[in-house]
């Protein structure tokens, strides 16, 4: 097996999805969290993408068109996160999901 | 366009988006547009559930692009199944939430926040409702994805809705576990996608091989779903979500949404080869939340979280049989699905009931609840039911799904699982009985308060938890549509 | 997931995280080993997609796969956008602190007159390349809210040109619009969102135009963060504050 971009980018992409998981399990404020899985979320993409020049001399529209419809998933939910964060943040201080007030 | 010949598989899909959108464009809350939508809905999904009874099943090429480049959809009696159970659970907190929104007016300032819940409560519902239906008949694993995150968003934006702290904690806990639970699945559709090359969900579960990618793939697919679906040990996330939310809202949360992943993960896990290779993983998982969740639920002071941890303990039902599947001869799907209704009905009456309680006492507190059966007998009889139905007393449809569940594991020879569902039974009945004791107690309330709860929403709970009874006595058909394979 | 309680210390956390590191390393070799695996790769939809290309009524097979042969993902995509901002407005409160500092300035401002023209100009050119090469709804929608993020920035006099009320029936147009014409596609006899050629590019290039149009809105919008004043919800007595809000 020769080490092609691909094959880097597909790995890479992997590994990303790892690094933002050990976020998300790791890092206790929220804002930390959310950010891990947007981290997740491009590992996902550029995994998606790789595979499309995976196969064949031709690029394949369909994973290209799926990440697409990921990234604006993504946006919309990143989006509900950070506003559901402020109202947390407003209604108390809470930073992270503990039911402890104040805790940093 | 429409006609009784042509088939309805789109219609429960398109009619509650487009009834989401209305209620959104309304500028007051739009009770009456979603009352209107939440019966057209269910109409158009019994109608479906009708035709593939009738006509076997149904499919459609979305765009009559056929796949593996198009999408398309397709009801079995399975999936017709989980349709129709939306349609009746989603009708009875349909009128339920008009009723409800309506008692909470008190006329102070407050009410102001009760009615920007009430527009926000409408949409909500049925875009989720709409991406429900959408997951039970969608043909495509990446279409699929795209319903989880609409059913995760909006099922997040309902848990958040009552605005209480607690409440935003669990809505933001559930969020970030259904996006990790969404970003495993859809990184295991892309290793189904490089392997298998087709996105159409038939295709790849014929096509299950066991090497490294595909089993990666399944791993990824099914460990999401299994974070959605809160099976122990990853329920940490659902009683606080359940149990915090509106009534209504958590009624459809135990009720609907946790169905919506479980039948996914049925349909990737229905093969044979790969029940008998690691089968019992699930089965072991459900019995450990059997045993758990009526452990906690047992414990609990508060009615809302009673009946949430339950919901844990009764989630493992719905996977403990797992192993029961590898025999395709015997019962065992019809068993599962038999469980999943009648603890969607029941369930959805005993959160709807409970809310009720809530309603007029201003708290949920076990202990103090004694007397509200003299102030409203109705709901506290739909809870009662709802109660029976869960621990699986005749005519129940609980009874019917826990008899062929044992029935099948006796004739396979799995002793020990027949055992874990009488023992479970054990177990509801305790907790049950606790809560059910208090709700019942003769003791007579000092003084009679005005009753605040309209009868509505005493009655569409009592509604709920007959239909519960009754799938006890009309089991044949229920039967029949899901033997359409 | 996620420590309820107990108050760490930074210097046993250290010691604690390392079997969950162990696992994740252990779990990214797994991945990376179903990756490596040879001879797993399939041959994809590509030939599928150009096969069908010339029925498919757009050049460009990014879109033709958005539009036509997957359009009824698209269209659920256009449903997540507008639920994102229902979720964000059902989250927003009257009485909350009001936390966004306006970036008010004069470099913002100047900045805005030259960019949001040029901004709108080349989110059209987008949607208009869309159909051959690349480019689309969500590429012309995302610049359109980035120019709708940037007028928001100091809540710019640029958005008195939009009308209040028309945000929401705005908001709608896209998943309206893309639903109306799928329905009106089954009256014509055919499935729905079916669209085949000749009128394909046409259809096409409407549904286009309305989803980049909603898109860019929604995008706008989940920046706002906050719902126009309803009729009959949160009250007109509340004191007027004019930051973060479309007017």
């Amino acid at each position: 097996m020769t080490i092609s971009p691909a094959l880097i980018y597909g790995l890479t992409g992997l590994a990303l999805f790892v690094i933002g998981l050990a976020g998300l399990l790791l890092c206790q404020q929220l804002l930390r969290k959310i950010l891990a899985v947007n981290v997740m979320a491009s590992g996902v993409f550029l995994f998606l993408v790789t595979i499309a020049h995976g196969s064949g001399a031709l690029t394949d529209p369909v994973p290209q068109a799926m990440v697409l419809t990921g990234i604006v998933v993504s946006v919309s939910s990143t989006a509900a996160a950070l506003a559901l964060l402020c109202r947390i943040r407003e209604s108390a201080d809470h930073r992270d999901l503990s039911q402890k007030k104040g805790e940093r | 366009m429409i006609s009784p010949s042509s088939s309805w598989l789109i219609w429960p899909i398109i009619a509650p988006l487009m009834g989401a959108v209305l209620c959104f464009l309304s500028g007051k809350p739009p009770r009456r547009t979603g009352l209107f939508f939440a019966v057209l809905t269910s109409g158009a999904s019994l109608v479906l559930g009708w035709q593939v009874l009738a006509r076997g099943i149904e499919s459609y090429a979305m765009g009559a692009w056929r796949p593996p480049l198009g999408i398309s959809l397709r009801a079995d009696g399975a999936a017709a199944l989980m349709v129709t159970m939306t349609a009746v659970t989603g009708l009875a907190v349909s009128i339920y939430s008009g009723g409800y929104f309506q008692s909470r007016l008190t006329g102070d300032d407050r009410d102001r926040c009760r009615l920007a819940q009430e527009q926000s409560f409408w949409p909500l519902w049925l875009l989720l409702w709409g991406a429900l239906n959408g997951l039970f008949l969608s043909g495509d694993v990446f279409n699929i994805y795209i319903c989880l995150e609409l059913v995760a968003l909006s099922s997040v934006g309902l848990t958040a809705l009552s605005g209480k702290p607690p409440s935003l904690v669990a809505a933001m806990r559930y969020l970030l576990v259904s996006l990790l639970g969404s970003l495993s699945f859809l990184l295991g559709v892309g290793f189904f996608y490089k392997t298998c090359g087709t996105l159409e969900l038939a295709a790849i579960i014929s096509a299950l091989t066991p090497t490294p990618p595909v089993i990666m793939a399944l791993a990824l697919v099914s460990a999401g779903l299994l974070l959605k679906t809160a099976l122990f040990p990853f329920h940490f996330w659902l009683p606080p979500a359940h149990a915090n939310a509106l009534s209504p809202v958590s009624a459809i949360l135990s009720g609907l949404v946790i169905k919506g992943t479980w039948y996914l993960f049925y349909r990737f896990w229905q093969e044979e080869i790969l029940l008998a290779a690691v089968g019992a993983v699930p089965a072991i998982l459900g019995g450990g939340a059997i045993a758990w969740g009526a452990f906690q639920a047992f414990s609990q002071q508060r009615l809302k979280m009673l009946v949430a941890y339950s919901t844990v303990a009764q989630i493992g039902y719905l996977f403990v049989a797992f192993p029961l599947l590898a025999d395709p001869a015997g019962m065992g799907g019809g068993a599962f699905f038999y469980f999943a209704i009648s603890h969607s009905f029941a369930k959805g009456a005993m959160f709807l009931a409970a809310g009720t309680f809530l309603l007029q006492m201003g708290h949920d507190r076990i202990d103090d609840l004694a007397g509200v059966r003299q102030l409203m007998p109705v709901s506290s009889f739909a809870f009662a039911l709802g109660g029976l139905s869960l621990m699986g007393l005749p005519p129940s449809g609980g009874f019917i799904a826990k008899y062929l569940y044992v029935t099948t594991a006796i004739g396979q020879g799995r002793w020990w699982l027949a055992l874990i569902v009488v023992l479970g039974s054990g177990l509801t009945a305790a907790y049950v009985f606790r809560a059910v004791a208090a709700i019942l107690s003769p003791r007579l309330l000092a003084e009679r308060p005005q009753l605040m709860v309209a009868a509505s929403m005493q009655w569409s709970a009592l509604a709920l938890a007959l239909m519960a009874m009754l799938l006890g006595i009309i089991a044949p058909l229920p039967l029949a549509l899901m033997g359409v394979k | 997931m996620t420590k309820v309680g107990k108050e760490r210390t930074p210097h046993n956390r250290g010691w604690q995280r390392l079997p969950i590191m162990a696992l994740l390393l252990l779990f990214l070799a797994a991945l990376a080993r179903a990756y490596l695996f040879p001879g797993a790769s399939a041959a994809g939809l590509a030939a599928r997609v150009d096969a069908s290309l010339a029925a498919g009524g757009v050049g460009s097979r990014v879109t033709a796969v958005l539009l036509n042969f997957r359009a009824y993902d698209t269209l659920l995509e256009c449903f997540v956008l507008l639920l994102g901002v229902m979720v964000v407005w059902s989250l927003w409160r009257p009485d909350g602190a009001e936390s966004r500092e306006p970036a008010a300035g004069a470099i913002l401002a100047s900045l805005e007159r030259l960019l949001v023209p040029l901004m709108i100009m080349v989110g059209s050119y987008l949607l208009w390349a869309g159909s051959d090469r690349a480019g689309g709804a969500f590429q012309a929608g995302a610049i359109l809210g980035g120019a709708g993020v940037l007028l928001l920035l100091d809540s710019s006099p640029l958005l008195k040109v939009f009308p209040k009320r028309g945000l929401v029936p705005g908001l709608c147009l896209g998943p309206l619009f893309f639903l109306s014409a799928s329905i009106a596609a089954m009256a014509w006899g055919g499935n729905f969102l079916e669209y085949r050629s000749p009128e394909a590019a046409l259809i096409i290039i409407a549904l286009e135009g309305a989803a980049a149009f909603s898109i860019g809105l929604c995008l706008a919008a989940l920046f706002g963060g906050r719902p126009p004043e309803r009729e009959a919800g949160d009250g007109r007595d509340r004191p007027s504050r004019d930051r973060g809000e479309f007017r």
